[in-house]
């Protein structure tokens, strides 16, 4: 891929205006006689080279950040209710469909958690990986096919001349994922959104990937958004996280300090989730209690009935997202006390 | 794909062995001697008991179905003592007629229904897709005998346009083919629609849109492709009925198709005739079958995968 263009809009200083910026987004998922709020007036913003993971279990709203940024809400159902999506400066919510449609595939790509339902069985894996390029830049078919050999190679399909003209369920899962990788680079996106790229693979598929990923996002400078609730492929691979619990961002900061030092008691749960192989025989930690119903979710802090440093406060007055430290931000009444309890 | 085919060419082999086996035993258990039918209220018992001896009608069942089998493979049906000369020749001369009926009418049903169930799919619940869905039911519920009939009487009594019977010019094939589509319309919109829909559901639908193509191009390219296949698996198991139905109408259009002379032949008590058209519809049947898996390989290529 010697393309110049992302070569030189690489040498930016890199925190110099975001790539992406979410400011206040809240989504709602409609349905008969109920409303599910998804996400709650979230602001995120991510910068070229970086990667922003969003850490959350199911349900907490990191997919449908991801599919409200590639304009993919399910409709009818998925609104966005309030606040923007900037990309490059420009609001996407507003833009007209063919504007939004020329941004999509061209600088802003997806890939999703099961490779083989994301790809369409009845095309061949060539065709798809080569679809944007031949109806966007109106390539010819040789230059599509040689271009798009080009990118099996890069992600590492072996024998791709011939692997070009079969179907994806001839693939592997591993393989599959990096189909939809080479897809979702065709066009040399300046950012992309990996949904749990890994959920569905083997462990060592997984770490070959995410290899992968980075790799290729280093060679092009893209933002990169990767979506998990796996504490392990977040610690190994993001540059910052946002910790995402029902519909809210309760905590977000760099990697390493959020992961080593908490500021938000769901933060400190998960942390103490992750089973050590020094403690042999104890029981595996799990945060008591589920994650609340998003159609009629508790009053105040959203987490409180599961905290154990709840107190009437929490109950009654929803905390903001605030800075504690520079670049730190936590939505806790007590994230001090969290901090200094936690770094004893 | 090459064993699958053997597979189901054996396969058909025993179905139309079950089919003709029905054939002859439904024939022997209609009431009535056939000597006695054939010859008319006139005829004595020593008549009736000639015929039966140089029919093969008095020997024992099993004898008369070995000798039925045998001919069979020989694809001798015997002679049609109504219209004289051998059965099988009867039937292949209508042969064409009913094929053509069944095709015109099959053809009229994909080009009526396909588009109708894609303009349907577009808003589900909207506007269109219910007059569609009411419109279709409508015709699904009809009596096929009766639509022939009003269309006889709209289309050649009153207006004149249309020819009411018999065959030879495409003006003849319009009102049968039309009428035999009619009930099937119904069903094949609805398929259509509710294949779609279901598709458009699926992951790769979700790619495609990241991809940020035309939803008119992500519908035709990518999405129908899929939802044909359901739709042509049923279409396959609605070619007999299609067959079955063109029976009815043949006898309404004096369409002169296998189906008028089945009839005929079946009120006559000509067996030969009867099983050599029942042994055909049959093989019809299975071949038409078989074209379709192929056409569903040709669609899904996760069927063609056998070979490798």
């Amino acid at each position: 891929m010697e393309t110049t263009t992302t070569a030189t809009e690489s040498n930016r200083p890199i925190k110099s205006e975001p790539l992406v910026e979410l400011r206040n987004l809240s989504l709602e998922f409609h349905s008969r006689n109920k409303i599910a709020k998804a996400v709650n007036r979230i602001c995120l913003e991510v910068y070229h080279g970086e990667t922003l993971a969003i850490l959350g279990e199911s349900g907490s709203g990191k997919s449908a950040t991801a599919l409200a940024i590639m304009g993919l809400l399910p409709k009818p159902g998925g609104v966005i209710s309030e606040g923007e999506i900037f990309f490059e400066g420009k609001e996407l919510v507003r833009l007209s469909e063919t504007e939004r449609r020329k941004l999509y595939g061209e600088k802003l790509s997806i890939i999703f958690q099961d490779p083989l339902s994301a790809l369409n069985p009845v095309l061949t894996v060539g065709y798809q990986i080569g679809e944007a390029l031949r109806k966007r830049k109106s390539l010819s078919k040789n230059e599509t096919k040689k271009r798009v050999i080009e990118l099996m190679k890069l992600v590492r399909i072996p024998d791709a001349e011939n692997r070009y003209k079969q179907y994806p369920y001839q693939f592997s899962g591993g393989m599959q994922q990096r189909v939809m990788i080479a897809l979702a680079l065709a066009m040399n996106p300046k950012l992309l959104i990996a949904d749990e790229p890994t959920t569905a693979l083997d462990v060592t598929v997984q770490a070959q990937i995410m290899r992968l990923l980075k790799e290729l996002q280093e060679r092009n400078q893209m933002g990169l958004i990767l979506i998990s609730h796996d504490l392990g492929v977040v610690a190994e691979n993001a540059d910052r996280v946002a910790v995402m619990y029902a519909g809210h961002i309760v905590e977000i900061g760099e990697v390493e300090t959020v992961f080593k030092n908490p500021a938000h008691p769901y933060t400190v749960g998960l942390m103490s989730s992750i089973p050590s192989a020094r403690q042999n025989g104890d029981r595996l930690q799990s945060i008591e209690g589920l994650p609340p119903n998003l159609a009629d979710p508790p009053t105040g802090c959203a987490f409180h009935p599961r905290c154990s440093m709840a107190t009437d406060l929490c109950r009654k007055k929803e905390p903001l997202l605030e800075e504690i430290a520079p670049g730190r931000k936590s939505a806790c009444h007590f994230a001090k006390e969290v901090l200094n309890h936690e770094s004893i | 794909m090459a064993s699958y085919l053997i597979r189901r060419f054996f396969y058909s082999l025993f179905v139309i062995w079950g089919a003709i086996t029905i054939i002859f035993a439904v024939l022997r258990i209609i009431p009535g001697d056939p000597a006695a039918v054939m010859l008319g209220s006139n005829a004595t018992p020593e008549q009736i008991h000639s015929l039966n001896e140089s029919l093969g009608l008095n020997k024992p069942l099993f004898v008369q179905y070995g000798q039925f089998i045998v001919d069979v493979l020989r694809l001798d049906f015997g002679e049609s003592f109504r219209l004289g000369g051998p059965a099988l020749t009867h039937v292949l001369e209508r042969l064409p007629f009913t094929i053509t009926l069944a095709f015109t009418a099959i053809l009229f049903a994909i080009i009526i229904s396909f588009p109708l169930g894609i303009q349907a799919a577009r808003k589900p619940n909207g506007a269109a897709d219910r007059i569609i869905s009411f419109v279709s039911l409508f015709g699904q519920s009809l009596p096929t005998f009766w639509v022939g009939i009003v269309l006889i009487l709209i289309f050649s009594r009153v207006l004149g346009i249309l020819p009411s019977a018999g065959a030879g010019s495409v003006a003849h094939l319009i009102m049968p083919a039309f009428t035999l589509c009619l009930p099937f319309i119904g069903m094949i919109v609805r398929l259509v629609r509710s294949g779609i829909l279901e598709e458009l559901r699926q992951g790769y639908v979700q790619t495609a849109r990241s991809k940020g193509l035309k939803q008119n191009f992500i519908l035709y390219i990518h999405v129908l492709r899929n939802a044909l296949i359901p739709v042509v698996t049923v279409l396959g198991l609605l070619l007999g009925e299609f067959i079955g139905s063109a029976i009815i109408i043949e006898v309404v259009f004096s369409w002169p198709g296998i189906g008028r002379l089945l009839i005929n032949s079946i009120l006559y008590r000509d067996y030969a005739v009867v099983q050599a058209a029942i042994a055909l519809i049959a093989g019809i049947y299975i071949i038409l079958n078989l074209i379709v898996d192929i056409l569903y390989g040709y669609i899904d290529p996760r069927i063609r995968v056998e070979e490798s």
